[in-house]
């Protein structure tokens, strides 16, 4: 159990050797996995969910369902993309059940009887710079689905077959909500400067 | 706002995705050079890209991997305990199926006075009592104690009680468990503007 290995470059033999160790149980090998594809599988989450500490434990939960599920990983897939079509599946999960969130199964009785985890520590505050708080507000303003398809032709450069592939779909989808998800966050970029523009013509309608 | 969008405003989209042939693509270039409203279309579609270009690959924490192992370890014993639960569960169930049989002989006595109607009766003088809140109270703890003392005759009710009560509990717990792949989320307020 010597194997080093350069992070960024995932080396296809090696790989196909983890994950064949991993499938007998080895969680070394399949930590070796993790090491290599942390950070995109982070970045997938971190721009579907916005902040960061949302985004290591979705990443980390996305990985815990790879492993737990790594016999039906079909392997003449890239392992990428079936890391990719976990975790956007999971971001699309938490984000669907924010916005039920006044309807929670967790507010109801008995299953707040027993006293459940706390929520992370208080995360430690991160500087984002305007670029990227903006970023995430323009992405905030599309369904979860949409974001995860922005997000993996933009951020990961997947082909539109790889896209639709990783989010159960078909290709003509896939483009039609890449299109869609463009006016929409236009739509927002432009309310976004209105308000300055909208004051000086609204404001004399009102006083009348 | 002065003019109104006109049929190049629609086809940018399609423009920014080269879905427009050579021709129009050269009119439509030309017509974007001055006219105010579909340039600002145009800054609005493209700002996703602008912001992008900026925006560099996000990495995780330096202890993503530690942690990772840390939840896996967690979630697999977990999971081993769950098994264990099941397991635990049936056969405390069947033990339990076990106990209410053994106890129905003296069960059956007891759903005899249940039946003969003396519950209806509780029912009506409670009923009554209503009427005077003083007789009322006297009324309830009166037939409380009554009941009480008719109930103590009768032990198999007791069992009855604890084991679907222990029943309950443990179902409870046994979902708890299987709810375990869900993780509260947090709700932030986004950012804004
Ligand atoms: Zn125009």
């Amino acid at each position: 159990m010597s194997d080093t290995v350069a992070a960024d470059a995932p080396n296809l033999k090696l790989e196909s050797q983890w994950i064949a160790r991993a499938r007998q149980g080895d969680q070394t090998a399949f930590s070796q996995l993790v090491t290599v594809y942390q950070k995109p599988v982070f970045n997938v989450c971190y721009r579907m969910l916005g902040n960061r500490a949302d985004a290591e434990d979705a990443a980390q939960e996305a990985f815990i369902r790879a492993y737990l599920k790594l016999d039906t990983y079909n392997t003449d897939r890239k392992f990428s993309s079936w890391l990719f079509s976990i975790a956007s599946h999971h971001c699309i999960d938490r984000l669907r059940k924010q916005r039920m969130k006044l309807v929670s199964w967790d507010d109801l009785p008995p299953w707040n009887w027993i006293p459940a985890k706390k929520s992370e520590q208080p995360e430690a505050v991160m500087v984002e710079n305007e670029n990227t708080r903006e970023l995430h507000a323009l992405l905030n303003t599309l369904p979860p689905d949409y974001r995860a398809a922005v997000v993996l032709k933009y951020w990961h450069e997947m082909s539109y077959d790889e896209i639709a592939a990783s989010l159960d779909t078909t290709v003509s989808a896939i483009k039609s909500k890449l299109f869609r998800a463009r006016k929409m966050m236009a739509q927002a970029a432009k309310k976004k400067e209105a308000p300055s523009a909208a004051v000086g013509i609204t404001a004399p309608l009102t006083v009348l | 706002m002065v003019n109104p969008m006109d049929k190049f405003t629609e086809k940018l989209p399609q423009y920014l995705e080269d879905g427009l042939t050579e021709a129009e693509t050269i009119e439509l270039e030309a017509h974007l050079a001055d006219c105010a409203v579909c340039q600002a279309e145009f800054d609005a579609l493209t700002r996703f890209d602008r912001l992008l270009a900026s925006a560099p690959m996000a990495a995780p924490a330096p202890n993503f991997v530690a942690v990772f192992e840390t939840k896996l370890e967690r979630r697999l014993n977990r999971r081993r305990t769950l098994l264990g639960v099941l397991v635990i569960g049936s056969l405390l169930t069947a033990f339990s199926a076990v106990l209410v049989w053994g106890v129905f002989v003296s069960g059956a006595e007891l759903w005899q006075w249940l039946s003969a109607g003396s519950l209806w009766q509780v029912g009506f003088d409670i009923f009554n009592g209503l009427v005077v809140v003083g007789v009322t109270i006297g009324k309830i703890a009166a037939i409380t104690f009554d009941a009480l003392a008719k109930l103590m005759r009768h032990p198999a009710l007791w069992g009855y009680v604890s084991v679907g009560v222990g029943l309950v509990w443990l179902w409870v717990q046994l979902f708890r468990w299987t709810n375990f792949a869900r993780q509260p989320v947090a709700v932030r307020s986004q950012p804004s503007a």
